[in-house]
């Protein structure tokens, strides 16, 4: 059956659903297996769960897979039924977890980048070689794009069962965590490292022993529940025991999971690269760049994929249009907001789902708010979804960052109606003396304390959008000046500094938010600005990728005995290149890395886009209708970005 | 980080001074969602989930004393209503809360079995998150999602951005704004009223201004002043609250826009006698001037940038008069014709 496994499950209709009563989970030596009953102390430390079809199934259905899901899927099944009468009960992202293919809601290539990776690990591919190399499949990517999702819907389908590791339920954990960091403890750590690896390892021969039942089921150690790598000693020990992993022929293929922090460019972010939880540093540069190791990357999921997976589970939930069903415009909402997490995307619906109903069980007769217009009803649930998602830093972002950089004063327009209380109350300054009044300004509209104070957006994270944007708003060389000062002016209280008060990011912020009011335009002409993504990520990312490979190659090509520092590697390599030497090719990754995109050739707007996280900001139109999601391939937009990024009077051409 | 320092200890001075009368904050905190103060949308959402159960796990953040951690016991009171002492588990930032807790005490908790209604759950409450190590919310992220069916958890936290981005994703964001003046002002009148408090309009208002949308320590320097003074005024509050008075700095801005440094020095020695550390005056002046209405735009924005580097060396450890006399010397310089420095 293994070889064909693959295909067959692929070629399966949807049957999987149907046989699921028949299928028994059953406890595999030493398994604890539902998280409601109390688990199995092990001597080991370790345990993993794992499921399997019970013989008589197999035997029946042969070719439907084993499910290999672990207790997650197991109990949300045994809900699905109790879900039929008790309405609503239980989460909908474990109600509703993708049972096939077809519901994955993850871009097919990616699933069959991971298919094939499975099917080689599994069965050596055409060739029946490959599977030496196929050991380690790291699976990178943002929270909830679909990475577990779509290992356990392959695995279900290509017959392949899950052994996940878990952390231990004891106080002594097989990698240690956390010892205090004193000499007299140093020791013990060692030891316990070493042993935890030993344990680790002695239950290899458990799993490559074959077992009565299924002699054909091809296995896989899942990985997602990790030690506390951020520890160094564990971080190595958790690193050495997979090298020996991967270097057993015999032992199961692993699969890796991480979910990176800060592939959003959102988010906190240690600063410091030891304590990045992402596949460079989990793995390590050995491991990544061994051949055993696969990584695949998965992206945020995209606006149509997920579009058709909320609108599978409204289908489930809400199988007749009515007024309780949410409106599309409200299914539009979530997805725009949730940037590509398609669980926190089932959260909003479920909770606007919630809402609504309560929305309109309580004003049933009233009706003043829901029938009045349809755009009240948009403004009600547009509401909901910011309070609920966890983009709404996002929402907030674009919102501050719209006032800051439209700068909209009194008087901007003569013909518009202003509030004159609002107006008197600003007005009442005291006069600049005489000496300043280049810097006398009509009364702002921006309150900068409440915007403040309204504001869940990190300094630092806003610091770096403003600093992407804040050219395309000005109009003269003088103002960009004086923005970029007051910029880094924000900046230098914004860093690092909550250690130190809580009232610094306060000051960062006044400075930022009002310095960019100060120094911009009024009224800053529209010209069709687009805000872009700080690419600052970006580009620390590359420089970590560059400085990373120029080390390997140092201690690699040049045999240096330690790290030397970057200056020192990237001088070798220039004075290579001086005497005529082939230069590594990993110093082009650092040579050229402009903050600005390239005058010529468009390839760094690309990127922006591709990230997907284009936006035209218009303050007085709800974000979410101007809040571009998706990359599109339309050359408009395309243009649009280089040109709308610096220098903009140049004539910028595509190549 | 003055605010809710001072907040809590006062808050937590119960424990020491049982004989004495009970913490208003803890008398007047609210039992059920209907009387807790502001944030109305968010609030409303937590009631429909009150009502109909089955609550999704939620992270509530927003600054301190805005009743985040009070809105999460009443949602839960309200959830399980009888079931709450055996169906909660608690955790403060005070508690250990490493990794090792997270996996025995949080997954203990998780497995135990406890009768509950159908749609109820649970709760696993842990009260300022954003203090937990990267590594134990890792941790945190599998037992999440294994229990959900059983334990639902409610986290309370300051930033949300501390909480990393897999426990975000699985979770309802909820985000409380700071409390308005008259949302505090509405809690403080009916308080004073229940506790016959005397008081007049600058008393609250000083209340207000202290608090900066703080409730807790609104309501702790309430107590503290009817109880010190016997009458809420305002000087009887800046006295408690042991803040320089905002009046006192008001002129003092009003005197460096002038440029009138000999006024603006006396003020500031004024404020220095009374024995207010660099800190606290520096930290007034940025409240006041953030406020204050008068100064122009540009020279706000300096004054702002002035007491910021200030604040920043006063942190740094150089608390002296001098850091503040040099601050206010550039106040005053920057009004002044730039004529009248040149040589």
């Amino acid at each position: 059956m293994a070889p064909t496994a693959g295909k067959k499950g692929a070629a399966a209709p949807r049957k999987g659903k149907t046989d699921k009563p028949t299928i028994k989970h059953v406890q595999l030596g030493l398994v604890p297996l539902n998280g409601s009953q109390k688990p199995l102390r092990q001597a080991s430390l370790t345990k993993f769960s794992v499921s399997l079809p019970s013989p008589s199934s197999s035997q029946e259905l042969p070719k439907k897979s084993p499910i290999a899901a672990v207790k997650v899927k197991a109990s949300t099944k045994g809900k699905e039924r109790a879900v039929e009468a008790v309405e609503d009960a239980g989460m909908w992202m474990d109600r509703f977890a993708p049972t096939s293919l077809e519901e994955l809601a993850v871009h097919k290539r990616k699933v069959q980048d991971v298919r094939h990776w499975l099917e080689e690990a599994t069965t050596g591919g055409p060739s029946g070689t490959l599977k030496t190399y196929r050991r380690l499949l790291a699976l990178s990517g943002p929270a909830g794009a679909g990475k577990t999702a779509t290992i356990r819907v392959l695995a279900r389908e290509m017959g392949i069962e899950i052994m996940e590791w878990q952390n231990s339920q004891d106080g002594m954990d097989p990698f240690g965590d956390e010892f205090p960091e004193s000499h007299s403890h140093t020791f013990s750590n060692f030891l316990s490292h070493e042993a935890g690896m030993e344990e680790h390892l002695n239950l290899l021969p458990l799993f490559s022993r074959p077992t009565t039942s299924h002699p054909s089921a091809q296995r896989v150690l899942l990985l997602e529940d990790l030690p506390n790598v951020l520890h160094p000693g564990t971080k190595e020990a958790f690193q050495k025991s997979l090298e020996d992993i991967v270097n057993r022929p015999n032992a199961p293929p692993v699969v890796l999971i991480v979910s990176e922090s800060g592939a959003r460019g959102m988010g906190a972010e240690g600063w410091r690269r030891e304590e990045r939880w992402d596949m460079r540093n989990i793995l390590g540069p050995r491991l990544l760049q061994s051949p055993y190791v696969t990584e695949v990357q998965f992206n945020p999921v995209a606006a149509t994929i997920m579009h058709s997976a909320l609108s599978r589970i409204l289908s489930q939930t809400h199988p007749t249009t009515n007024h309780l069903r949410p409106s599309p415009e409200t299914l539009d909402m979530i997805v725009e907001s949730s940037m590509g997490d398609v669980r926190s995307a089932i959260n909003a619906l479920q909770f606007a789902c919630r809402v609504q109903m309560a929305e309109v069980v309580k004003g049933g007769g009233s009706g003043k708010r829901r029938r009045g217009k349809k755009g009240k009803v948009g403004e009600v649930v547009r509401k909901i979804i910011e309070g609920v998602t966890r983009n709404e830093q996002v929402l907030a972002l674009f919102h501050i960052l719209g006032k800051l950089f439209y700068n909209k004063r009194f008087g901007d327009d003569p013909e518009e109606n202003e509030d004159p209380v609002l107006e008197a109350s600003i007005r009442g300054s005291l006069p600049l003396p005489q000496h300043l009044s280049a810097f006398e300004r009509r009364p702002s509209k921006v309150d900068v304390n409440t915007l403040y104070a309204d504001s869940p957006v990190d300094i630092s994270l806003l610091s770096a959008y403003c600093h992407q944007n804040y050219p395309q708003f000005c109009s003269e060389l003088e103002e960009l000046e004086v923005a970029a000062e007051w910029i880094s002016y924000g900046e230098a209280f914004s860093m690092d500094s909550e250690h130190i008060n809580m009232q610094l990011p306060e000051y960062a912020f006044h400075l930022l938010g009002r310095g960019l009011l100060m120094s911009l335009p009024s009224p800053v002409p529209r010209r069709g600005q687009k805000l872009l993504k700080s690419a600052y990520w970006e580009f620390s990312r590359k420089e970590r990728d560059g400085i990373e490979s120029l080390r390997s190659w140092s201690r690699h090509d040049v045999g240096a005995a330690r790290d030397h520092r970057t200056t020192e590697m990237l001088e070798r390599a220039w004075l290579m290149g001086r005497a005529g030497l082939p230069q590594p090719k990993e110093v082009s990754l650092l040579a050229y890395m402009p903050w600005m995109p390239p005058i010529r050739g468009g390839g760094y707007g690309q990127q922006l886009l591709e990230e997907g996280e284009v936006a035209e900001v218009e303050p007085a139109i709800p974000m979410s209708q101007n809040y571009k999601m998706e990359a599109s391939d339309d050359e408009g937009g395309h243009g649009t970005v280089s040109k709308a990024s610096w220098l903009e009077d140049d004539d910028i051409e595509e190549d | 980080m003055f605010t809710s320092s001072k907040g809590k200890e006062v808050a937590n001075g119960k424990a020491t001074e049982p004989a004495y009368e009970m913490p208003w904050v803890e008398k007047y905190r609210p039992k059920v969602l209907e009387d807790v103060v502001g944030n109305v949308d968010t609030i409303d959402r937590l009631k429909v989930i009150a009502r109909d159960g089955n609550c999704p796990h939620i992270i509530i953040s927003g600054m301190p004393g805005i009743g985040k951690t009070t809105s999460i016991h009443c949602l839960a009171h309200a959830l399980l209503g009888d079931a709450y002492k055996e169906g909660v588990l608690e955790l403060n930032a005070s508690d250990e809360r490493g990794i090792d807790v997270v996996r025995n005490k949080i997954k203990s908790f998780a497995q135990k079995k406890v009768t509950l209604p159908p749609g109820r759950h649970k709760i696993i409450i842990l009260d300022e998150a954003d203090s937990m190590t990267s590594g134990a919310q890792q941790a945190l992220r599998r037992t999440m999602e294994i229990y959900s069916n059983t334990t639902r958890f409610a986290l309370a936290c300051n930033q949300s951005n501390k909480i990393i981005e897999p426990i975000q994703s699985r979770c309802a964001i909820l985000r409380y704004s700071k409390l308005k003046d008259q949302e505090v002002l509405k809690r403080l009148l009916e308080i004073c009223e229940a506790e016959k408090v005397q008081y007049n309009d600058e008393g609250l208002t000083a209340l207000i201004f202290t608090a900066e949308g703080d409730m807790r320590q609104a309501i702790n320097n309430l107590q503290s002043t009817w109880s010190g003074f016997g009458f809420v005024n305002g000087d009887n509050v800046f006295k408690v609250c042991d803040q320089p008075h905002p009046v006192l700095i008001q002129g003092m801005l009003r005197n460096c826009h002038k440029g009138d440094i000999q006024s603006a020095m006396e003020k500031l020695d004024e404020l220095w006698d009374q024995g207010y550390s660099a800190v606290d005056i520096v930290v007034t002046l940025f409240r006041v001037t953030k406020t204050f209405n008068e100064l122009p735009e540009y020279t706000k924005l300096e004054c702002i940038r002035e007491i910021g580097w200030t604040h920043m060396r006063v942190l740094e450890g150089v608390g002296t008069k001098m850091q503040l006399a040099g601050l206010v010397a550039r106040l005053c310089k920057m009004n002044m014709k730039p004529e009248l420095f040149k040589l």
